[in-house]
């Protein structure tokens, strides 16, 4: 392949140095902006009497408050309907949303916020999945029973707005069959993805009662059905221009202040921005799970897994939002890559008085993972077998099933695992005490969603590619380099647009590693459809049999005599008078079947015993991504998710007391930074994937998933000590090794 | 309290701007707001991200903890002004090569650590990129291609 | 962030006069800014110091140092006066915050905000070092250890401003260190300490002062590990003895960042640490 394959520049990469990006908060409409500012819960959880909105409306320079009174009384959410938009009776988070207003300016609208008096009677709040579990916990939604949710989510009773449960083969008989059996219990918080562009939106709505929302979304298709749902209009009378988007992660999937916004503006008839405070993004987004693990595992001696039984409670905060989606995904993926008889799962997804948890990249990967590679290593250290070779022993492979049924092909997980125990390996451990090395293997599903796209030969031979994904992680590049190789044309021969909900050909969401396989899929299709009407035109021009026809280089050519060519320039004019008319083709796919993408990694750490601090010496990814389209965009994403990853593992988590989160702020939510990243070693592991578009997987989520695990192993292996408490803190590796020496 | 708008000139990427603000405005605002400079980012104003970072008087800054009329009689170097007309600035295209832009959005104000760094020490080592883009927080890369671009840029210049 | 007048005297006494009860003096405005946009402080004047000439200025001074208020804390770091006879200053200096803070934020905000964990007000205890607190009919000079009251509260009375620091000379055989914990590299201190020993022609200590930082409601010495090492040549246990006794000095709490137990485990090894450090450049070895 030419392009397929090449580590290419992003196409949008001049305006991201230059600058000219429009990110969501640069977006100028015509008309002067009002500023919106959300007014919010600062109990988690509490009845509301009484909301006075008058001392705001009649501060000058105020144009618009809305509150529940404005909006229909809607019910919303894709799995449980279990949200409001504006808290109506009851307010079940500190964040939750009471009421908006728009002002002429920033100062104006603070003030008229602080205006709004609301008088509540304190509940008492529980913000943990097994307290919210327990017979005397306060009920968070009282009419639960009365939701409609979706018929897949089951068992719903108490806080429980979802019980999934998977049984495998007969786990009885297979604990009784094990020579040994290990159970350990872990704890996970919620983490934030702290994109470094908090959420913002700019919307207008004119006279024709049509609402343009300016936002940077990962899914603009269905922001635009749940604004419509939400304020009940028509959903084409809602259009969604999604802006450049400063980093997502999975946080921008759910409405947040959108619909506010399109309430104010509507009122106020006058554009409104919001943009949320760093403070507020913490505490009013959609963060990842909290899961409270355990693990139940029966191996023979020679440590082979005979039987699992696992049991996870995710807090999913104050409705169910993506979280029973979730807990059920996690129960597929919670027994790890491994190939295990007997299983036995139950995953709960609970409501508590937080933000309600969204779709953190690689959705209950690395609690899962964190949870089961730790188990895995302390098992195969009590049998004295060699971890790696104890994961080689249970790992899964083509032909296998994942617990829900579902057959894996393209599984290369003994191939990845195997590739990062030996980089590691080909170094030697640095001399001196307190050095310890780990490693972990995970897989993510990648699935795919409908999609279509567009795409058509301009009239100078260049190629246009129309779809309706917003470029997160280099997918319009990709996208390109798709349709560039079945052309025969260069990258830069490729303009890609992504349009508006109204104009562009429905697309997936940029979430879960599958913007590739979806939008990579339909382009494909599309590109060899206009492959076809390009030979169709050239066939008659070159008095050549269709078949006989090649693309590259820019022109269409006569396989064997390439003196016998027509440029795709020629092609475009040639179409315009040729019967059948300008060369574009939609195409579309549907649900594509899933295929596993597996990361195995392993580090190198250093502890300081006496101040608790790790330093990773050396970080090794290797991953199974199938065709990597752009190796240049395939390793930025590996290197960037092992970083998040490191940060859920050393130092990362929205921390809570009396329900309000302590650190909703860049001082105390510690991301890495330079100084903290390590040098990460990646190394991809390339076989053509028959379900991906020329074999590509997705790639997205997999190197976020390990690190939990990778790091806890490595510190046990230095300094002896095992957290099952993530983060990994210094604190909590002192507290372990003074417990150690005083038993 | 009333107060009144404050008039200041503040030289942005070579051109002096005179205007009428309020005491409250922060320069971030100033220059996204004001001045239509929107290439500068605002991540948290907090002065933790680094998303604003600006070179003020020729030492890097982060623009969302100044007030606007701090800058008065002062130069500012934002984003826009790295590129040489067409020419873009050597760490405008090994960032772009070495793919140290990911979303984009850290990406203004990297920039202009990195370019801080490079006019105080031209010949950095590697950790002294480290040290000199640590108060810029990027959630994409893993800052492992960010500072390969600017060892890069160094070499080129 | 309520509305308020921006000053910005040219000359100290201007300043001074402006500094009403309702005014408030900006220097490097890295906390002040925060403050001021979460309301926590609602001014209704703001005195920018920085167009006066000359407060930013580093100069010998009685043998020993003065540092104006205004100095940055990136020109203590590169300050060759600092870097060679004050180590654990410029070590603290060159570890507040990123570069974009240590460009703005100055020794005198470091200092007057009074945060129990600034990095510079340790070494600066440790070092001996007086305030200068100007006012409109003169000005007094206090010892550093008197300037903090508590968190966010120190001794400067309306009307006063901390316009200097001073530390004294430093004559041979003398060292000094700073150590901080962090939870990431970009961090406030989880607890920050400084020690300085001088030694005699025997190498035993004449003079030792240690500090300790974000173990208690301000910035403060640890008085029964200084008096631990007095008389004492240096080995392994005196360096131990001073830390526990640093320990008992130290009156942490729990907080967001760390635990108070933690803290005083890292208050016995940063301790230590300083200690040893400073013995070793006390003579001349480090």
């Amino acid at each position: 392949m030419k392009v397929v394959g090449q580590e290419l520049p992003r196409v949008e990469i001049l305006e991201k140095v230059t600058g000219q990006s429009v990110f969501g908060a640069d977006v100028s409409p015509a008309g002067r902006v009002l500023h919106g500012k959300m007014v919010r819960s600062p109990h988690p959880h509490a009845r509301i009497t009484a909301v006075r909105t008058e001392g705001a409306e009649r501060l000058p320079g105020v144009r618009a408050v809305v509150t529940a009174a404005d909006l229909p009384p809607v019910h919303y959410g894709n799995f449980v309907r279990d949200e409001e938009y504006f808290a109506r009776t009851k307010v079940r988070y500190v964040g939750d949303r009471i009421a908006a207003v728009a002002a002429v300016d920033e100062e104006t609208a603070e003030e008229a916020a602080r205006l709004i008096e609301v008088d509540y009677q304190v509940l008492p709040a529980v913000t943990s999945g097994p307290e919210a579990m327990a017979p005397e916990a306060p009920v968070i939604h009282e009419d639960h029973a009365d939701y409609w949710a979706q018929p897949s989510v089951e068992n719903r009773r108490g806080n429980v707005c979802g019980h999934k449960q998977i049984m495998r083969g007969d786990p009885e008989r297979g604990f009784a069959e094990a020579d040994r059996i290990f159970e350990h219990r872990f704890h996970v918080p919620m983490v934030h993805q702290t994109y470094i562009e908090p959420h913002t939106v700019l919307a207008q709505f004119d006279a024709s009662g049509k609402a343009t929302v300016w936002v940077p979304t990962q899914a603009q298709f269905p922001l635009r059905a749940a604004i419509a749902q939400i304020l009940r209009m028509p959903m084409t009378k809602v259009r969604v221009i999604p802006t450049e988007i400063g980093g997502g992660f999975g946080g921008k999937i759910s409405p947040t202040i959108e619909p506010a916004a399109v309430a104010l503006a509507r009122k106020a008839r006058q554009p409104v921005r919001i943009v949320m405070t760093r403070g507020e993004d913490f505490q009013g987004s959609n963060p990842r799970h909290p899961f409270h693990l355990r693990y139940k595992t029966g191996v023979r001696l020679d440590g082979t897994i005979t039987a699992r039984e696992i049991e996870l409670v995710l807090g999913t905060g104050y409705s169910a939002g993506s979280g029973v989606m979730i807990s059920q995904g996690a129960a597929v993926r919670a027994p790890g890559p491994y190939r295990i008889p007997n299983l036995r799962i139950d995953s709960y997804c609970v409501y508590t008085n937080t933000p309600t948890c969204g779709a953190y990249r690689g959705p209950a990967g690395p609690q899962l993972t964190f949870a089961s590679e730790s188990q895995i290593d302390i098992i195969a250290r009590e049998l004295g077998i060699d971890p790696v070779e104890m994961r080689l022993r249970n790992a899964f492979e083509d032909g296998d099933e994942t617990p829900a049924g579902a057959r894996l092909e393209d599984v290369h997980a003994r191939e990845t695992l195997r590739k990062a125990a030996d980089v590691m390996n080909e170094r030697p451990r640095p001399a001196g005490e307190n050095i310890g090395r780990g490693l972990a293997v995970a897989h993510w599903l990648v699935g795919g969603m409908a999609s279509s796209a567009g795409v058509k030969l301009n009239e100078d031979g260049t190629i246009g590619i129309l779809t309706g994904v917003v470029d997160l992680s280099g997918a319009s590049t990709s996208l390109a380099q798709i349709a560039a190789e079945v052309l025969g044309v260069s990258l830069d021969d490729v303009h890609v647009r992504t349009a508006d909900t109204d104009f562009a050909p429905h697309s997936t969401i940029s979430a879960g590693s599958q913007a590739l396989k979806s939008m990579g899929s339909a382009v494909l299709l599309a590109a060899r459809e206009v492959k076809r009407q390009i030979q169709q035109v050239a066939a008659d021009k070159l008095e050549a049999d269709l078949g006989d026809l090649e693309l590259d280089d820019n022109k269409v050519f006569v396989k064997g005599s390439p003196e016998r060519a027509v440029s795709l320039r020629e092609v475009g004019h040639l179409a315009l008078e040729h019967e059948r008319g300008p060369i574009v083709s939609t195409q579309s796919v549907s649900r594509l079947v899933p295929h596993p993408a597996v990361a195995a990694h392993a580090a190198e750490v250093a502890v300081d015993p006496e101040t608790g601090h790790v330093r990773i010496l050396r970080y090794v990814a290797v991953q199974d991504v199938g065709t990597a389209v752009n190796p240049l965009s395939v390793r930025g994403q590996i290197e960037g998710g092992v970083m998040q990853g490191l940060g859920q593992a050393l130092s990362e988590a929205c921390t809570f007391t009396d329900g309000k989160m302590d650190n909703p702020n860049l001082l105390d939510y510690k991301i890495f930074s330079a100084l903290d990243a390590p040098a990460v070693e990646t190394h991809l592991i390339q076989h053509p994937c028959a379900s991906g578009p020329l074999g590509a997987k997705g790639v997205g989520e997999p190197p976020i998933i390990p690190p939990p695990a990778v790091i806890a192993n490595a510190v046990a292996d230095a300094v002896g000590v095992r957290i099952h408490d993530l983060p990994i803190t210094p604190e909590k590796i002192v507290r372990a090794l003074k417990a150690r020496r005083q038993p | 309290m009333t107060a009144e708008p404050i008039r200041i000139t503040v030289t942005v990427n070579g051109e002096s701007f005179r205007e009428e603000v309020p005491a409250t405005r922060s320069l971030l605002d100033f220059l996204r707001d004001d001045l239509g400079l929107t290439g500068t980012k605002e991540g948290c104003s907090e002065g933790e991200c680094g998303a604003c970072a600006v070179i003020l008087d020729g030492r890097l800054v982060d623009a969302c903890l100044i007030f606007a009329a701090e800058a008065d009689g002062r130069s500012v170097e934002t984003v826009e002004g790295l590129a040489d007309g067409e020419e873009l600035h050597p760490l405008q295209r090994t960032f772009a090569a070495a793919g140290a832009a990911q979303c984009g959005y850290c990406t203004p104000g990297m920039l202009m650590a990195c370019k801080s760094l490079l006019d105080r020490n031209p010949s950095p080592t590697r950790e002294e990129v480290t040290h000199g883009i640590a108060g810029n927080l990027c959630r994409c890369t893993g800052y492992g291609t960010i500072i390969q671009a600017v060892m890069e840029a160094a070499k080129e210049s | 962030m309520r509305r308020f007048h921006y000053l910005a005297p040219r000359r100290l006494d201007e300043a001074l006069s402006l500094l009403t009860p309702d005014a408030v003096p900006l220097a490097g405005g890295t906390d002040l800014f925060l403050r001021m946009e979460r309301r926590q402080t609602q001014p209704d004047a703001v005195v920018d110091l920085k167009r006066i000439p000359d407060m930013d200025r580093i100069e010998p001074s009685d043998g020993g140092l003065r540092i104006g208020a205004l100095a940055p804390m990136e020109s203590l770091a590169a300050s060759s006066l600092i870097v060679n006879g004050y180590r654990a200053l410029a070590e603290s200096a060159r570890v507040v915050g990123s570069i974009q803070t240590r460009n703005r934020a100055t020794i005198g905000g470091n200092l007057a905000n009074a945060s129990p964990a600034a990095d510079t007000a340790t070494p600066l205890l440790a070092l001996g070092a007086t305030a200068e607190a100007g006012r409109v009919d003169g000005s007094r000079e206090l010892p550093l250890e008197q300037l903090f009251l508590g968190p966010g509260r120190t001794a400067l009375e309306s009307g006063e401003l901390l316009t200097a620091v001073r530390i004294p000379a430093m004559p041979g055989r003398t060292g000094s260190s700073f150590q901080r914990c962090v939870r990431t590299a970009m961090d406030i201190a989880v607890v920050n300490c400084a020690a300085f020993v001088k030694l005699d022609e025997d190498g035993a200590v004449e003079d030792a002062r240690i500090a300790l930082g974000a173990v208690g409601p301000t910035p403060l010495r640890a008085l029964s590990a200084e008096s631990c090492l007095q008389g004492r040549r240096f080995d392994a246990d005196a360096a131990a003895e001073a830390a526990e006794c640093a320990a008992h000095d130290a009156r942490p709490i729990d907080d967001v960042r760390a635990s108070a137990d933690y803290r005083k485990d890292m208050v016995r090894v940063l301790t230590r640490r300083a200690v040893e450090n400073a013995f070793q450049r006390a003579r001349g070895e480090a």
